[in-house]
């Protein structure tokens, strides 16, 4: 619309009043949606613990990830506005966050194979009761399902 | 396992008071060991060393099935902080490695 001085609506500034906020592009509802799915995602992962396909392989946890950065990068990309961009990076920044977090953070060291067909050792332990539990006595009455946790809860 | 004679033991590097509030607070229906200088763990090779927020030594998390003549016949241990065994892995393994046997003192208990 070239500018007419006689029409005030065909005014530079009256025309950036009708454009601008449309060519800011994606606001503050955009990025906290994407961050919302980006979190989603590290929120299963991390409170759902039971649910094992959740966890078998990382591939939900990664598929949110992903999708958020996408959806940030094209939000950065699309914005004008200074702090929804920083926003959206770092929306972008959680991909590779959980990507170490999960190959790397999270590992636990390997442990040294007692050779399967390997016997039980000769210890007594003291249970929650301070009683003591002798090992091969366990054994001795049956099969044993020993499970060791980290403890600490 | 009660059906085959069998038990489950946990055990941790915490100290029996501890062990105590985790059964009483869960109603665990087994008892929990107490391996607080981590001898047992070093003997079954799943020491994790400096892996408490502490920095204490504790254990990885790993099951062992030992059948009634003290054989392992069965592992499985956690490669994440986040990994759990499935229930029905666990279930898999017992009547793999323990077939159906049933009996044993255990098992006139009852479950």
């Amino acid at each position: 619309m070239t500018a007419d001085p006689h029409n005030p609506a065909t005014s530079p500034d009256a025309t950036n009043a009708f454009t601008a906020p449309a060519a800011r592009g994606p606001g503050w509802v955009a990025v906290l949606l994407c961050l919302a799915l980006s979190l989603s995602g590290a929120a299963a992962y991390l409170l759902l613990l039971d649910v094992h396909w959740l966890h078998r392989s990382g591939a939900p946890l990664f598929a949110t990830l992903a999708l958020g950065a996408m959806w940030a990068t094209r939000n950065a990309l699309r914005t004008r506005r200074r702090w929804v961009r920083i926003a959206c990076v770092a929306n972008v920044l959680l991909l590779p966050l959980g990507l170490y977090a999960f190959f790397v953070a999270a590992r636990l060291p390997r442990t040294t194979p007692p050779q399967i067909e390997s016997s039980i050792p000769e210890l007594t332990l003291l249970d929650q009761q301070s009683r003591p539990v002798q090992l091969s006595e366990v054994v001795k009455q049956g099969p044993l399902l020993l499970v060791f946790y980290r403890g600490h809860w | 396992m009660q059906r085959r004679g069998g038990r489950l033991l946990a055990v941790s590097t915490d100290p029996p008071e501890r062990s105590a509030l985790v059964v009483k607070r869960n109603k665990l229906p087994f008892d929990i060991l107490s391996d607080a200088d981590a001898t047992l763990t070093r003997a079954m090779g799943v020491l994790h060393a400096g892996g408490a927020p502490s920095g204490a030594d504790i254990a990885v998390p790993t099951h062992f099935l030992f059948d009634a003549g003290g054989r392992v016949v069965w592992r499985w241990s956690a490669t994440r902080i986040s990994d759990r065994v499935h229930p029905d892995e666990v279930l898999a393994a017992i009547r793999r490695g323990l077939g159906d046997q049933v009996g044993g003192p255990a098992a006139e208990e009852g479950g």
